[in-house]
């Protein structure tokens, strides 16, 4: 069952001219998508490809020029639905420090729900659970300022997860942090992928993010130019190539020795077990 | 230009109970022309140590020099230091501000009193070093690509003609092509201008694939200071400074523990695989 699904959608961004005309250029274009629920959907591409456009028309933040975005079974083009729709989306950016609206931990958290109108014993226990959830309860009467930014990144995935959404999209929430801050996110949105079968979808361009995706959908200049597994994109290198992104460099160099004839697992992606394999042909030889 | 720091200390808030002791006892010397990475976790003094190299921290206690400048003395010539010493912090792209793409890049030169005509090749030169094309001079640094405006702000830089560069995470949140782009501009700087390049990463690959030593920070202390195949060697210590293994270099420590050592310093996948599937047998 699709929880997403898009329709031949595009949409264009209105750019003054010099004069008091205007040109329009191209956000995305043409595209078809279709998001399993429960899903674990990587976004790819370079910097201006469409990624960050697909994301905000997926909540009705845009509304596509032409085509058809379906959420949860409602279009965001009707105005009665997009109230409901931007509850079920739930949204996270790159800058951290962009989206903390208050001082202290818990209220950031309680300020979705508080404007859904969602009672206050409930907006306590959703509090509490979201916490829980990002593994960062015992930071809730802390000041939003002195948290790390993988902490931060945490709270806002939290704040999203307050509003009890069925998708989280996360827009290279991971660009800005350390290893480290990378790390805890994407623990946290896979557990709320395997435990809370929230559908996740992640746009990144670490190519490393993705190797834990079901599907990994490829854009550039505005278009789909491929989908499939993380190891079926990464088949496609040449293709990656061209659209300015890279294979994990273990895949790329387990690939190349593949290619040159080893008996080496082209899909591996442990670089000391490509090592331990390499030396076991040579010893066997 | 060299840099010599010995016995670097500093605290932070000292005397408050908010007191951090963010260098401890640092020595450190890079040669000129040489390509080094600084790295470390979060918050072990790897930008206190860089923020020394042109005064914008001035010296607590130990010694620094940077070229014939010392800055222990009370009267340090900072003009000079800082005309010097190029800062390039991260997301420069932040820090651009003026109308025009030539106007932003000629700030530095008007400021420290070069004349008209000089400034204008200067810009020019600048802009062509950081590979962009004349034609964005009188086009706003706001309507560049995200990868556009960090050459742009690296080019104001570069007007000042510095020996030294300092760049704090450089390729931070730029998508592959634009991190090569940054990482074989940096490179070419290095090798063809002979300008000293300390780099502060995060990320370990690119660190394995472009430096020629590596200083690794860790609580205020300088506890590494390596050529980037033997600190990478040593995987357990680099996992307990949360840090990561680059994947070739977990790649040759692998083969390594079976016996298998190259005499080439290998670094990137391109050279790990030319050396591998040279070996005679195996396939």
């Amino acid at each position: 069952m699709h929880i997403i699904k898009l329709t031949d959608v595009s949409y264009s961004y209105k750019v003054p001219a010099e004069d008091d005309s205007y040109t329009w250029q191209v956000g995305v274009k043409n595209i078809d998508l279709e998001i399993e629920q429960g899903s674990f959907v990587a976004l790819v591409g370079h910097n201006g490809c469409g990624k960050s456009t697909l994301a905000k028309l997926l909540n009705g933040l845009f509304v596509p020029h032409s085509g058809k975005v379906e959420v949860a079974g409602m279009f965001t083009d009707d105005n009665k639905s997009i109230f409901n729709i931007r509850s079920n989306v739930g949204m996270v950016f790159q800058n951290p420090d962009n989206q903390m609206v208050t001082s202290i931990v818990e209220e950031d958290i309680a300020f979705g729900p508080e404007n859904l109108g969602v009672p206050q014993k409930e907006i306590v226990e959703r509090v509490h659970w979201a916490l829980a959830k990002v593994g960062m309860s015992e930071f809730a009467r802390r000041t939003t300022t002195r948290l790390s930014g993988g902490q931060k990144q945490r709270i806002a995935i939290a704040g999203a997860l307050a509003m009890h959404p069925q998708v989280l999209v996360l827009d290279e929430s991971t660009a800005m942090l350390d290893p480290q801050g990378r790390k805890e996110v994407l623990e946290v949105v896979h557990s709320l992928n395997k435990e809370e079968k929230m559908t996740v979808i992640l746009i990144t361009h670490f190519m490393e993010e993705v190797l834990g995706a079901d599907k990994v959908v490829v854009m550039n200049h505005g278009c789909k130019v491929t989908e499939g597994t993380p190891m079926e994109v990464f088949s496609r290198s040449r293709l990656l190539e061209e659209v300015g992104l890279k294979v994990p460099r273990t895949i790329e160099l387990a690939r190349r020795l593949k290619s040159a004839g080893w008996n080496v697992d082209e899909n591996c992606t442990d670089a000391t077990e490509l090592g331990d394999r390499v030396c076991q042909l040579l010893h066997n030889n | 230009m060299s840099i010599v720091a010995q016995q670097l200390n500093y605290i932070y808030n000292k005397g408050t109970p908010f007191e951090k002791h963010a260098l401890c006892d640092v020595n450190v010397e890079i040669g000129d022309g040489e390509f080094v990475a600084i790295v470390g976790h979060t918050g072990s003094g790897k930008t206190t140590f860089v923020q020394h190299l042109n005064a914008l921290i001035r010296l607590q206690s130990g010694q620094l020099k940077v070229g014939d400048i010392d800055l222990t003395e009370k009267k340090t010539d900072l003009k000079k230091l800082r005309g010097m010493v190029g800062m390039v912090f991260q997301y420069p792209e932040y820090q651009l501000f003026a109308d025009t793409v030539e106007a932003d890049i000629a700030f530095g030169p008007k400021n420290i009193g070069i004349d008209g005509e000089k400034i204008a090749d200067i810009v020019r030169e600048s802009l062509d070093l950081v590979g962009m094309s004349e034609s964005v001079l009188k086009k706003s640094p706001f309507d560049l690509s995200g990868g556009e405006k960090r050459r742009v702000a690296l080019a104001g830089v570069l007007a000042m003609q510095p020996r030294i560069l300092v760049l704090d995470e450089p390729t931070a949140g730029l998508d592959p092509q634009g991190k090569r782009e940054i990482l074989s501009l940096v490179k070419k700087l290095n090798r063809e201008r002979g300008i000293t390049v300390i780099m502060v990463s995060h990320d370990m690959n690119e660190v394995f694939e472009n430096v020629d030593r590596v200083i690794v920070f860790r609580e205020g202390k300088v506890v590494h200071d390596l050529p980037p195949r033997d600190l990478f060697r040593m995987e357990e210590d680099i996992v307990n400074m949360n840090l990561e293994i680059p994947y070739v270099a977990q790649f040759l420590n692998s083969l390594e523990k079976h016996g298998i050592t190259f005499d080439e310093d290998i670094r990137t996948v391109d050279q790990a695989f030319e050396a591998v599937n040279g070996l005679k047998g195996g396939k």
